[in-house]
């Protein structure tokens, strides 16, 4: 008796002190560490090049300036798709998007360049012009798409403008890198904080992870191919010059994934809390969903209109793996959808 | 019997009617879940409910506290208990996504304090004369009492009688591997045999706990381990004043005089055994009694109604509601819902937060009646823009205590025509095993 007792405290002490499934902290933490301080590091770098790069446009205004700048340009687009996963802490209490990327208006755009009563520097295009007069879609607007961009550049209050728009883009990803890595609100940096934030960690993140795939399936391409309403609208893609949509599509994939399982093979992100089979069937949804995606010939506001079958198979492909995020993961995390805080003794 | 446990149950509900009224006010849950949600998730046939307008619903939900504490003075204790359980019945019937296993009880506990004699003893009508105070009360009040707090254990431990509890553990292991943050414990809680154990405790406890009450030998320490379990599963769980009022209700299972020897052993010699005379007993009118079997035979058969539909009811949930299926299910769910405006044939798809709130929507994504009434609200939604008698038809897949995600609703029927009744819906798919 007294060995079965002993038995019985040793197999507990054993499985307080380790086996089993890792914590949720530590799994968080390995988040942080693995996917969303690299992807804000990364947005930073990128948009400190891009700042960089428009500023050697307006120096020297030649076509491998331009493309220089049109790279990079790209390159911070990516980065900033890719972390649309993961927009908890700093990034919704600045709301980085509205100096990063937000649906521009063109001729919001053309009438401040054109009135030179108005000074273009830092303090006014940081914070007393319009979301939709600055960030990514900015930049492209006046970068164009083809060469008579470097004529338009030439006057100087249109490049003070591209450069002043870059320096905020980059400044904003300058202070979210520091915020997730030197310190958030007078305290420790966000990477530490999101980690010891245990289930509120876990409620953030993945209900953004679903809030991106929703946006993608319902507001975007929902919308444009006429699934959410009696019309089709196009222009629910924000897509640009460049005719990127299929990229972002792809990079926010990438966020979403990495999140959930990791981005590479090693099975990271979440994972280690979901479980192989959940995991693995994760896995095939994205791969199915990236298939899809690679299907659809850019631009995507033009598949939308000449090949819908295409951008309907990318929709559903990103459906399914929304409605596993949605049921399967939000069940076996204990997330809670939309931080609802009211009592409940029924069900889930 | 002696009156004085009857009097304790009655200041006991009285104050934790205070305290939930309180804590519903200070959370701010007048204005989140009644004010602000524009559309409510009716229950069939009571669509007439609708909330006070601002700031008279947050004067109702005062004037429940206000009659919690008359209850627990028993002033005037009749009147007050029948305003409390008709004012609280009716913000339970305001929204059925609200709907928690407990208020249900508090509504039948409310009932009971309308019916009973337990305000002759310990309260303010006693006391100013608009009662015959009294020591004593027939045993069958005693009787309903305990019946009322057995009936919710007995259920409760019937409901988890079933594969997917006792052979899966589920959803106690995602319950618990969802508390690995809990300090000290919080290591042991994703471990499989735990979860095991919890499923089959929980069920043990909730099968025989009335039983173990009952007995004089085993009661402290069965009322022991009524206080550890709520309390555990208080922490555990967001599940609100329910423990409290478990903790509370079940020491009518003592002996009914045990208040007054309890207060005899701090204060004053023990006093000798009180036997009941002429006039010390308050009584209990015949009509109260054939009400009060009414509501026993009421009380055994909504939680065996489900047997009247097919399927798994903790999958179709028809049969579920005030049938005591406390904590035996994990659902969640998505929901989309395809519009057809049948003048054009042109179908689009509506998400239902477009008439729903967040919390709403959670609920609705798994629960075939709410996903029935949010079509009908969505179809009242575009008539009122214009699009009169769009036809509704659903795609919700809802994953089950951790299982793959399976259709619910079949995407064919359109719910906007199928009226919200209580009989047999035949659109809901799905089954997963015996009830």
């Amino acid at each position: 008796m007294r060995q079965a007792w002993a038995l019985a405290v040793a197999a507990v002490l054993m499985a307080a002190c380790g086996g089993g499934t890792p914590s949720r902290s530590s799994v968080l933490g390995d988040l942080a560490d693995g996917f969303i301080v690299p992807a804000y590091q990364q947005l930073q770098s990128d948009a400190a090049a891009l700042e960089e790069s428009v500023s050697d446009l307006c120096g020297a205004l030649d076509s491998a300036s331009l493309a220089g700048a049109r790279d990079a340009l790209a390159a911070t687009r990516r980065s900033w798709s890719r972390t649309e996963a993961v927009w908890v802490g700093p990034v919704m209490d600045r709301r980085s998007w509205a100096a990063v990327r937000w649906p521009v208006a063109d001729q919001e755009i053309e009438d401040l360049i054109a009135d030179t009563s108005i000074e273009l520097d830092y303090e006014r295009l940081s914070s007393r012009i319009g979301a939709d007069q600055r960030g990514l879609g900015a930049v492209e607007y006046v970068l164009g798409a083809g060469d008579e961009a470097l004529s338009a550049l030439e006057d100087p209050r249109r490049c003070q403008f591209l450069t002043g728009v870059a320096e905020v883009i980059a400044n904003e990803a300058d202070q979210l890198g520091e915020d997730w890595t030197v310190g958030w609100e007078e305290g420790d940096p966000y990477r530490d904080q999101f980690g010891d934030a245990e289930n509120d960690g876990i409620d953030s993140v993945v209900n953004d992870t679903l809030f991106l795939l929703e946006a993608i399936t319902d507001l975007e391409l929902g919308n444009a191919l006429g699934a959410m309403s009696r019309e089709a609208d196009p222009t629910a893609i924000d897509e640009g010059p460049a005719g990127a949509g299929v990229d972002d599509l792809r990079h926010r994939l990438d966020g979403a994934r990495a999140v959930l399982v990791g981005a590479g093979d090693d099975r990271e992100g979440l994972s280690p809390l979901l479980g192989g089979e959940l995991t693995e069937r994760l896995v095939e949804q994205f791969n199915a969903a990236y298939g899809a995606v690679d299907s659809v010939q850019p631009p995507l506001r033009q598949a939308v209109v000449n090949s819908p079958e295409t951008v309907i198979e990318a929709r559903d492909a990103i459906k399914v793996v929304q409605i596993t995020v949605a049921t399967e993961v939000v069940s076996r995390l204990g997330v809670v959808i939309g931080f609802s805080d009211a009592d409940g003794d029924s069900s889930g | 019997m002696s009156a004085d446990s009857v009097a304790v149950f009655r200041i006991g509900f009285g104050l934790l009617a205070v305290y939930s009224s309180v804590r519903f006010l200070a959370k701010g849950w007048v204005d989140s879940l009644y004010l602000e949600p524009e559309h409510h998730l009716t229950y069939p046939g009571f669509g007439w409910v609708q909330p006070w307008p601002s700031p008279w619903l947050h004067l109702h939900v005062a004037v429940l506290a206000l009659l919690g504490a008359c209850i627990a003075l028993g002033y005037r204790h009749r009147l007050a208990a029948a305003l409390f359980v008709v004012g609280f019945a009716y913000t339970e019937l305001i929204d059925a996504a609200l709907y928690l296993n407990h208020y249900w009880y508090v509504t039948l506990a409310g009932l009971l304090l309308v019916l009973l004699p337990v305000h002759h003893r310990w309260s303010l009508d006693s006391r100013q004369g608009r009662v015959m105070p009294a020591r004593f009360v027939p045993a069958g009040v005693v009787w309903a009492l305990r019946a009322q707090i057995a009936v919710v254990y007995l259920f409760a431990g019937v409901a988890k009688l079933n594969g997917d509890w006792l052979l899966r553990a589920q959803p106690m292991r995602l319950w618990l591997a969802d508390r690995t943050h809990l300090p000290i414990v919080g290591s042991l809680l994703d471990e499989p045999v735990l979860a095991y154990a919890a499923s089959w405790a929980g069920a043990f406890f909730d099968l025989t706990i009335v039983g173990w009450l009952l007995w004089r030998r085993s009661r402290p320490w069965a009322y022991g381990t009524v206080v550890g379990f709520h309390l555990i599963t208080g922490v555990l769980f967001q599940i609100g004043v329910f423990p409290w009022v478990m903790i509370v209700g079940t020491l009518v299972f003592f002996a009914p005089d045990w208040p007054g020897r309890l207060w005899s052993t701090s204060s004053a010699p023990t006093p000798k055994p009180l036997m009941a005379k002429s006039g010390e007993v308050a009584r209990v009118a015949k009509p109260v009694v054939v009400v009060l079997i009414v509501l026993a035979l009421l009380e055994l058969a909504l939680p065996l109604r489900h047997y009247a539909y097919a399927g798994n009811v903790r999958w179709t949930e028809e049969g579920y509601y005030w049938s005591w299926r406390v904590m035996v299910t994990e659902k969640a769910g998505y929901a989309e819902y395809r519009i057809t405006d049948p003048a054009t044939g042109h179908t689009w798809q509506a998400s239902p937060r477009l008439v729903l709130t967040d919390w709403q929507a959670e609920q609705a994504a798994v629960r075939p009646d709410l996903i029935h009434a949010t079509a009908h609200l969505l179809a009242r939604h575009y008539r009122d823009q214009g699009v009169p008698d769009v036809e509704v038809r659903a795609d919700v897949w809802v994953s089950m205590n951790g299982r793959p995600p399976h259709p619910i609703v079949d995407p064919t029927v359109d719910l906007a025509a199928r009226p919200r009744t209580p009989t047999p819906a035949g659109w809901i798919l799905g089954n997963f095993g015996p009830p």
